[in-house]
């Protein structure tokens, strides 16, 4: 029953909007009751790969049928939605006492859900895009209800940019149809496979720009940061963690089911590769190298960690576009564990903002005194993004480098390795400002979070290092992807994955792991006891401290760093678009002033050219 | 002499490896601490006796007061001094530490350091030249080898005497928290 | 149950093993470094006698975190220990081990810089920043030579790069790869924090860095974390560039000579900064990394 999923959540969503404005939280608890709900339907859906479900209509005598179907890849994503907003929902209930535009959140979260749904499991382009159109809006609305004065440019940069792509899909989708008659992905894969190789590439490439935009791709990246930086503070983890990912989903649509393989085969090829594939590959090192850099000069958290996610799904794109076995395991991967890890950070941050009412770092410290728990949370989710074992973000980012060097391939090796090491730097940067330092007295009598805040960081706290020890379990719905599209999978086992040059075994490590923690904690017991002092009694040559803001290293933290990139940090591709903008709009106001004029005789004049060319039209025909 | 500094086997032990390798704060006042970096450079190399350099009182055992303290100083050397972690030790440097030397008549240096801080050992001379430094420094090895170093006790022990001291001279002095 | 008794007992053995001849290598250094400034210097063994002492000192904590940093740091480069080959010990032929090492010792820095930075003083977030912007710097360049090798000996375990050099002294990578072993030594100055890239300790400048508040058994652990990654670095290079050894012996006085030329290159410069520090890593080491690789690729 799909159509109930997605259905059931748009059509709750009226009545969460009502019944929200009687009591601010009931629109969430409505959300979660949903959410965990269908997730507990998808989740018996497993298995059920051949379930399928047309919805018939009949718009002015034609007929019309919109497609839905179950595959291990829309499986994947229904689950990753479900949980995603069954999480966000359950930090929503306590999050958003104080928020004015709270019914109209969970009227677009809910109705953004359903979207969602119908677009990873349609199966034709029609419904794909009717659904792919209703989640721009509705996340369109949800962010520019963000508390920031900048809420609204930015959520109309990226309803523009969003809107640019998905037309050029729409005019794609109906270029094909006038030729097959039909919209289903499965008829377009058949058509695009027969036509000539230039036209079904730009076909192809028409039909992806939608959702490399809406994964934030190296040009059209602008939008990531703006929308993440000033929309609700509840929203970006759903937004980082899951609205990239449906442009993944996307992409995966189009690199591998309608074949992007078969329709290249006769084109140039880089080391086995095709050289449109390794564009998109490319495309992905770009954006992984430009995110980590942008990422560390940031004082504003949230755009930093913005950033970050624009560089880790480069990491993700270059893992699928290689087309190894290997490297679609790595991306697919690292996608669900992105999921995991960033929703995290951003549930932190979340916390943190709702606690301090600002998000600019070098206005806090020391939070740890206060909130230890949404610390541990942040923590762990550093620890899982800069990939550092026994945690899950090191299990897909060792993928992702054995299929590289596999065949390799040396410059996005070198953007990989950059973007990890970057990672380490700029993910850093928010513990030590934030968390550790000195508490400023403003700060004194923070509380931490409510518990209904906490339960989904604990929740995916767990999580992420579960799936480092055990890889096994993400590995059995990823084999069944990689079989589905037509490649071969990556053998595996509970605790083992085998790569190209060797097996990897979480088992072996996390028990070392936790061997040399035992052995070095003995070693710390044994010792003398130490005493416990205050934050103030530090080292300052001898001078007296008083002042905690003084003694808060904060802004600028990575200043050398910055140095050397300032040249190109300056060059802005946002002031590229928006000098575009600025010269299309004088083109027209131009055209405006030399045509409409105030003058009688000109628009005189207008008339009579009017009818006369109607005249010569009418004489020739 | 042996019954008043009769301590276990770890402490002596302990005592030993404390004795081999002496952190020094590097910090020097007056004018005594001109005479610091030869004794720490090639000519009459300090480190092969293991006594190295600290960069914060966090990591030091060793305070050398060289020379003069003005009462602007003496805050700070307390402060630095109550920073330092057990066991620790104070040497002063130069006449002015024993008995105001030169500065005997000035309203501003203290006349002798033993009442404000624990001293272990006094250096005398104006200025004490490097090899006088190294004599005194192999006395206070000998004197922490023994067990008979016990300054950062005695502070703890009269810490009322010492407290009282240093508010006569200073006015209202800060703690560490 | 014997079983993991001993193998318990096999870590232990390890960990002290290397802690000791770590220590003995930092002795060997600060004498090395005397010799060249024409004095004599402190004993050999004075690293154990600074040991010993900082394990009897009392020392100050600045809450939980300062506390959990300080064991996780010497944690992790346990950890990492066990899967570096020394001589024909190895913990496993686990493959993909190279990586491993390279990330597992991100954690030991992890955990130091959390320790370190949660005691609150500035000058400890300055040394951090300082030492991860440099991290930066120089695992760019290494991690390209390592992809070249991985590449070209098809595997990417330790041991297995250590094998693929067996048959003579003629089979090194020192003289199959002699510009890689040199960039590879350069890098090591840089990952040893020896001068000139040494501006994140920076006694003077910063009050050195990151162990500004550690005293007593915190400055102790992190004495002893430093000499097991001295000894980390030094087999890794040995393995990768001078092809392992068959015993023990043989694989720390390889060790040792590398780090006796290690020291006397480092004894003669002054402090980069860190940009130029970054810089320098980013221009000729990485151009030539990059230009070594292509050649071993095609």
């Amino acid at each position: 029953m799909l159509i109930n999923y997605i259905f059931i959540p748009i059509i709750a969503a009226f009545f969460a909007y009502l019944l929200n404005k009687k009591g601010k939280y009931i629109g969430s608890i409505i959300t979660s009751l949903i959410s965990a709900y269908i997730l507990y339907q998808l989740i018996g859906l497993y298995g059920n790969w051949s379930l399928s479900q047309n919805i018939n209509l009949s718009i002015m005598g034609n007929d019309l049928q919109l497609l839905f179907a179950n595959n291990p890849l829309s499986w994947l994503f229904g689950i990753m939605t479900a949980s995603a907003t069954l999480l966000i929902s359950i930090f929503t209930i306590k999050s958003q006492e104080n928020y004015k535009l709270s019914s109209a959140f969970n009227f677009n979260f809910l109705i953004l859900f359903g979207s969602i749904i119908g677009v990873v499991f349609a199966s034709d382009f029609l419904s794909l895009f009717i659904f792919w159109e209703l989640m721009t809006w509705t996340s369109f609305y949800i962010i520019s209800g963000g508390k920031k004065a900048m809420a609204k440019k930015s959520a109309y940069r990226y309803f523009v940019l969003s809107a640019v792509g998905a037309y050029t899909m729409l005019m794609a989708i109906f270029m094909i149809y006038s030729q097959t008659g039909s919209f289903a992905i499965a008829e377009t894969a058949n058509y695009l496979q027969g036509i000539s190789t230039t036209h079904s590439l730009t076909l192809m490439f028409m039909l992806a720009l939608p959702f490399l935009t809406k994964a934030g791709l190296f040009p059209v990246h602008i939008w990531v940061k703006g929308a993440h930086g000033n929309a609700p503070k509840e929203f970006s983890p759903f937004l980082s963690g899951l609205m990239l990912k449906v442009g993944i989903y996307g992409l995966m649509v189009v690199l591998f089911l309608l074949p992007f393989s078969k329709v290249i085969e006769n084109t140039l090829s880089y080391r086995g590769l095709s050289v449109f594939s390794y564009l998109f590959a490319l495309l992905g090192a770009i954006t992984t190298v430009t995110g980590t850099i942008l990422a560390i000069r940031q004082e504003d958290m949230k755009k930093l960690i913005a950033y970050s996610s624009i560089s880790q799904m480069g990491y993700i794109i270059m893992g699928i576009a290689i087309a190894t076995p290997l490297g679609l395991t790595g991306g697919l991967l690292h996608m669900m564990n992105h999921l995991i890890f960033k929703s995290a950070i951003f549930l932190a941050l979340a916390a943190v903002i709702y606690r301090t009412g600002t998000t600019k770092m070098y206005e806090m410290g020391g939070l740890i005194f206060r909130m230890p728990l949404t610390f541990a949370t942040y923590l762990t989710a550093i620890i899982a993004l800069a990939g550092i074992p026994p945690t899950n973000g090191f299990i897909s980012k060792w993928v992702i480098y054995q299929a590289l060097i596999e065949k390799g391939y040396l410059f996005l090796a070198v953007a990989a390795f950059f973007g990890s090491i970057g990672s380490f730097m700029y993910v850093f940067k928010p513990l030590s400002t934030v968390f550790l330092g000195q508490l400023k007295p403003q700060h004194e009598k923070i509380k931490e979070v409510p518990f209904l805040m906490q339960v989904p960081m604990y929740i995916l706290m767990i999580l992420m290092v579960l799936f480092g020890v055990v890889p096994g379990i993400q590995m059995s719905i990823i084999s069944k992807i990689s079989s589905f599209v037509g490649m071969e999978a990556v053998n595996y086992s509970l605790f083992t994955i085998e790569g190209a040059y060797g097996a990897w075994n979480s088992l072996i490590i996390f028990n070392i792991f936790t061997g040399g923690f035992v052995l070095s904690l003995f070693v710390f017991i044994l010792a003398r006891k130490s005493k416990l002092v205050g934050l103030l009694d530090t080292y300052t040559s001898g001078e007296y401290m008083n002042d905690a803001e003084a003694y808060h290293f904060a802004y600028q933290y990575y200043r050398p760093f910055d140095r050397m990139f300032d040249s190109f940090a300056a060059k802005s591709l946002t002031r590229a678009y928006e000098s575009l903008a600025e010269n299309i709009a004088k083109i027209g106001n131009g055209i405006r002033k030399t045509v409409i004029t105030g003058n009688g005789q000109s628009y005189a004049f207008y008339a009579i050219l009017f009818f006369v060319i109607l005249a010569i039209a009418g004489w020739i025909i | 002499m042996k019954e008043k500094f009769k301590r276990g086997k770890w402490k002596e032990f302990l005592d030993w490896a404390q004795n081999k390798s002496l952190s020094m704060l590097h910090y020097c006042t007056g004018c005594g601490a001109i005479e610091l970096p030869p004794t720490m450079t090639s000519r009459y190399d300090m480190s092969r006796f293991g006594i190295g350099q600290a960069a914060t009182p966090r990591q030091a055992d060793l305070l050398l007061v060289t020379g003069y303290l003005s009462t602007k100083t003496l805050r700070r050397i307390i402060y630095t001094y109550e920073q330092m972690q057990e066991p620790k030790f104070v040497v002063g440097f130069g006449s002015c530490t024993i008995n105001g030397g030169m500065y005997w008549d000035s309203y501003n240096t203290i006349k002798q350091l033993d009442k404000y801080l624990p001293v272990e050992l006094y250096i005398a001379g104006c200025m004490p030249r490097p090899e006088a430094i190294l004599d005194g420094f192999l006395e206070l090895k000998q004197k922490i080898d023994s067990g008979e170093a016990k300054g950062y006790e005695e502070y703890e022990e009269n810490i009322e005497f010492y407290h009282k001291n240093q508010e006569e001279v200073l006015g209202e002095v800060q703690r560490t928290q | 149950m014997i079983n993991i008794l001993t193998t318990a007992l096999h870590f232990i053995g390890i960990t002290i093993f290397s802690a000791a001849l770590g220590l003995f290598f930092m002795g060997i250094a600060r004498k090395i470094v005397a010799r060249i400034q024409k004095r004599y210097g402190p004993p050999i063994y004075q690293p154990y006698l600074d040991v010993i002492k900082l394990f009897g000192k009392k020392a100050i904590t600045h809450g939980f975190i300062f506390d959990f940093g300080t064991i996780m740091a010497f944690g992790g480069v346990i950890a990492t220990l066990f899967f570096v080959p020394l001589g024909a010990w190895t913990l496993y032929s686990l493959n993909g081990t190279v990586v491993l090492i390279i990330y597992l010792l991100a954690i030991a820095s992890l955990g130091m810089a959390m320790g370190t930075v949660g005691s609150g003083n500035p000058q400890a977030s300055i040394g951090i920043s300082r030492a991860l912007t440099q991290m930066l710097g120089y695992e760019l360049p290494y991690l390209v030579i390592l992809f070249g090798l991985i590449y070209k000996y098809q595997t990417s375990s330790v041991f297995g790069l250590a094998q693929a050099q067996a048959g003579g002294i003629m089979n090194w990578n020192l003289f199959t790869y002699p510009v890689a072993t040199v960039l590879a030594f350069v890098i090591l100055i840089g990952m040893t924090g020896k001068k000139p890239f040494d501006a994140m300790i920076a006694p003077s400048e910063i009050g050195s860095g990151p162990v500004v508040e550690s005293g007593g058994k915190y400055l102790g652990m992190m004495m002893l974390q430093k000499s097991i990654t001295i000894i980390v670095e030094l087999a890794l290079f040995v393995n990768l560039f001078l092809g392992g050894a068959d015993n023990i012996l043989s694989f720390s006085i390889k060790m040792l000579i590398v780090w006796i030329l290690a020291t006397m290159v480092g004894s003669l410069f002054p402090r980069f900064k860190i940009e130029e520090g970054v810089k320098f890593f980013w221009k000729w080491p990485l151009i030539i990394a990059i230009i070594q690789v292509l050649f071993i690729i095609y």
